[in-house]
């Protein structure tokens, strides 16, 4: 936490709403994401009682298992989604572009799907489906449709990269929301889609007119007055009372408990189609109000942020999502499988991937949008100021001959207790050259000159000009390589037991 | 429980004390509103029914049915598969496969918990000096301990088992673990849970003059393995649980104590939904709600809370506590982060004001000089619209 967020949220809590920490939206938005919306029985954390899904608010689709708990029922259900979700998904893969690496043809999808929930917990729970179902066996005694099969190679590969920071195939809105917005809460509160959204537009909150539906009071000049006064605090605590998934209130389920019993008691072990769907319409509408709710909250949320204008960088992040995009299709189409359990080889790459990524997002944003550089100004790790004087034409001995170092002044309001010979990039140019700390003049007003050296001769080097308010920090947003692991797994990184093995996670043959 | 605080409780939900319950409130120790009900074995996640600020613990009854199913599962044939397990993963042998349950035969009241943590007493003292009599296995032992100068008895969910080496707690867990991995947050609980029944197992051993550390710090998680209910077995090392598990008892500040800052004659009864079962909806408020959170506020006035984020995953009145920590504007509510931020000033109200300019006292200068340049740099940076 920085005190920006600290200063945010006292004023936010003050204020009652939310304070906007970026000026810009840090993620893509596809034109038509794939919106999908979930829900567990009870505790089982491995099936679906109900999904819905679609590409536009108005686009809503909607399935019950009816009961979960059995796998031919929740597999039913599955399947009926992956017919959606594997086309809409793979569809954007059969166009692609060819792009040289190396003496190589590559070939990349000029589009990529993007999945939109309301949480992490939604994202967790689609890589749980993707686990029971990328393993089952097609053939045997009990073959799985091959159509729940790339379903779960699909789940897993998202929910695998969605912890990949930055990237814009998997977006939970919770997690968006909180990057974009503070507010005087906990993180508890703040992983709670309704109890954020809350604080950003309280009257807007679909939770009053749910409050009000609940409690049957009608549309009232009261109570539209009492909406219109709403603050963060009291709208949270109300839009908290409405679950949004995927794990159930224990007072919905409750409801449902009677519905099932008479469901099963009415299927009498049957599991057929055509049983099923003149017994399951209870179960059904059960959910309907529930999905429909979270269904409006995740639209309301994913509108709202998606009139915020898109940073730039956001491009170059698309294109790696789309690069990860086909070589999953690729692999998959070979039938390729992935392991539940990464190699030590494969996590300590997965690592230095993770952290080279957020190191990135955490430049691309910081240069993107002067809000978010602002941690880093108060942290003493950029500086901004007006550039007052710009020597193109300053030499220094390096080696044997003089070469030119262009100089150049920078003029800061604040103080600058920055050591010499640190490092900075111009914003305005972060992927160029680095500047270095030269002399640093520190007067009594509290502002200080800040002389920086530009690091190389090249005079095509993009800087700026003279009067302009110009911020160096020290991120630069070039890539790493990746680094060079020993052929052999050290022992220290060799794992004490062999990983479980890869298989189906079905325990009985009910 | 106690019986000088049953006055107290009077009129209020109760809860039978389980060791999952004495987890649950060992992270709320420090508060004295919590020690106070907890003391008095009010159900807080009930006393507010009716109310605003209910609790929305209720559990799925889908959840709650399987987890009797796994149970009855491994109590069935003996706790066979229970063994099988033990033989499998901890070295029990074929003829190591004596039990007792404490859960049958005793009085559901104060008086079967005495008798029972009697017997488990007895029991243990047995499995300790390795007598050819003494079970492998205790089902529903029943511990006491003293909370807050209290003696207060707690039920186990989790077996202790011994065959050839020291005594292990098996917690047993209906949620399921896949490829090694269970849900992080449900095999936090488990192991915390199945900490404090080592930290009381152990407080017995040492009563008993025994060494406390026959008693493993290697928890026993035993839970349905993928999709089924086949059980399986996992072992984890718990100690600093455990050693967090003293500390937190330890600090519980005398019972007696608070309960004499309670203003005089106010009980949980009145604080509790007093409307018969049956004659309202489930979520329909009660038309005597705010006499009965002006009656909390009272308490609460008088003995102290202790609100931070963290109660709202694990007590009854947090939503209430929050509420008033709310309206002092208190950093807390924003996270120990938010604290740590602002060092010296006492609310989120003050911090807004010195932000936005306010002269500061000497001790809140420090943070107050970096919130106002932050202010300052987004005022200016909202206002440029950008680079």
């Amino acid at each position: 936490m920085s005190h920006l967020e600290a200063a945010l949220a006292a004023r936010a809590f003050r204020s009652g709403r939310a304070c906007r920490s970026a000026q810009l939206r840090h993620r893509r938005f596809v034109a038509r994401p794939l919106a999908i919306v979930l829900y567990e029985l009870g505790a089982e954390p491995f099936s679906a009682a109900a999904i819905s899904y679609g590409t536009a608010p108005e686009n809503f689709h909607q399935l019950a298992a009816g009961e979960p708990r059995n796998r031919d029922l929740a597999f039913a259900m599955l399947l009926r989604f992956a017919r959606w979700f594997n086309s809409q998904f793979e569809r954007p893969g059969t166009t692609r572009e060819v792009l040289q690496d190396g003496d190589r043809e590559v070939t990349r999808a000029v589009s990529a799907p993007q999945i939109v929930v309301v949480n992490r917990a939604s994202v967790e729970m689609l890589g749980r489906l993707g686990r029971r179902l990328a393993y089952l066996p097609t053939d045997g005694p009990r073959p799985a449709d091959p159509e729940l099969v790339r379903l779960g190679q699909h789940l897993q590969f998202l929910a695998r990269h969605a912890s990949q920071p930055g990237q814009q195939l998997v977006i939970s809105l919770t997690d968006l929301v909180n990057a974009h917005w503070v507010t005087p809460q906990s993180d508890f509160e703040r992983a709670s889609l309704g109890a954020v959204d809350a604080y950003i537009d309280p009257p807007a909150s679909p939770a009053w007119d749910w409050q009000r539906e609940r409690l049957g009071l009608p549309v009232s000049t009261a109570w539209r007055a009492r909406r219109a006064r709403a603050q963060g605090f009291e709208t949270a605590a109300l839009a908290e009372r409405f679950p949004i998934g995927p794990v159930p209130d224990g007072d919905d389920d409750e409801v449902l408990e009677p519905l099932v019993d008479a469901f099963n008691a009415a299927r009498d072990r049957r599991t057929t189609p055509r049983v099923i769907e003149g017994l399951v319409a209870p179960i059904h509408d059960h959910y309907r109000p529930l999905l429909q709710r979270t269904w409006e909250m995740l639209w309301h949320v994913f509108e709202r942020e998606r009139a915020w204008p898109e940073s730039p960088s956001v491009a170059r992040r698309w294109d790696e999502d789309r690069d990860a995009y086909t070589r999953h299709l690729d692999w998959t189409s070979t039938g390729g499988r992935n392991r539940t359990r990464q190699t030590p080889r494969q996590s300590a790459m997965t690592m230095r991937r993770l952290e080279d990524a957020k190191a990135r997002l955490r430049a691309e944003e910081a240069c993107d949008d002067s809000l978010r550089m602002i941690p880093y100004l108060l942290a003493n790790k950029a500086i901004e100021g007006r550039v007052v004087r710009i020597d193109l034409d300053h030499k220094e001995v390096a080696r044997v001959r003089a070469v030119r170092r262009p100089l150049l002044t920078l003029l800061s309001v604040d103080p600058c207790p920055m050591p010499r010979n640190r490092q900075l990039w111009w914003t305005g140019h972060p992927r160029g050259p680095a500047w270095v700390v030269q002399d640093v003049t520190s007067r009594a007003d509290g502002s200080a000159v800040v002389t920086l050296q530009l690091s190389t001769s090249s005079s095509g080097a993009p800087m700026p000009a003279v009067g302009d308010h110009a911020c160096f920090s020290m991120h630069n947003t070039e890539g790493h390589w990746s680094q060079k692991l020993p052929d052999a797994v050290p022992w220290t990184h060799r794992p004490a037991t062999p990983p479980p093995a890869l298989g189906p996670i079905e325990e009985q043959a009910s | 429980m106690a019986h000088t605080l049953a006055p107290l409780a009077a009129g209020a939900p109760t809860r039978s004390p389980t060791i999952r319950v004495l987890a649950a409130f060992a992270s709320n120790a420090d508060c004295n509103l919590a020690s106070l009900g907890f003391a008095a074995g009010v159900d807080f996640d009930r006393l507010l029914k009716g109310t605003s600020y209910e609790a929305p613990f209720g559990q799925s009854p889908f959840a709650f049915s399987r987890g009797l199913n796994f149970e009855r599962s491994l109590r069935e044939g003996g706790y066979g598969s229970v063994f099988a397990l033990l033989r499998e993963s901890m070295g029990f042998e074929i003829a190591d496969a004596r039990v007792v349950s404490l859960r049958e035969g005793y009085p559901p009241n104060r008086h079967g918990m005495i008798m029972r943590s009697r017997r488990t007493r007895a029991l243990l003292d047995g499995m300790l000096r390795e007598e050819v009599s003494a079970p492998n296995l205790i089902d529903g032992a029943v511990l006491a301990t003293s909370v807050g100068g209290v003696r207060a008895y707690f039920e186990a969910d989790a077996l202790a088992a011994r065959g050839r080496g020291p005594i292990h707690i098996g917690e047993v867990k209906s949620f399921p673990v896949v490829d090694d991995r269970g849900d992080p947050e449900k095999v936090g609980q488990a192991l915390d849970q199945a900490a404090m029944y080592i930290h009381l197992v152990r407080n017995v051993a040492s009563e008993l003059g025994h060494d406390p550390t026959l008693i493993s710090a290697d928890a026993m998680l035993i839970t349905p393995h993928n999709t089924g209910m086949r059980p399986t077995l996992s072992v984890k090392n718990v100690q600093p649980r455990v050693h967090r598990a003293r500390v937190l008892l330890a600090s519980v500040p005398s019972v007696a104590d608070i309960a004499a800052f309670a203003p005089h004659g106010l009980s949980f009864g009145a604080i509790a939904d007093q409307r018969p079962a049956g004659s309202h909806g489930k979520q329909e408020l009660d038309p005597r709600a705010d006499r009965r959170i002006d009656a909390l506020h009272g308490l609460a006035d008088g003995v102290g809370t202790t609100y931070r984020p963290l109660c709202l995953s694990t007590c009854g009145l947090a939503r209430f506590c929050r509420e008033r920590a709310f309206a002092g504007g208190s950093p807390n509510i924003a996270g120990a982060q938010m604290v740590r931020m602002l060092p010296g000033i006492h609310s989120l109200g003050r911090a807004a004001d010195l932000a936005a300019g306010a002269p500061a006292a000497p001790t809140e200068a420090p943070a107050a000089a970096q919130l106002v340049r932050a202010a300052r740099l987004y005022d200016t940076h909202t206002a440029a619209g950008g680079r």
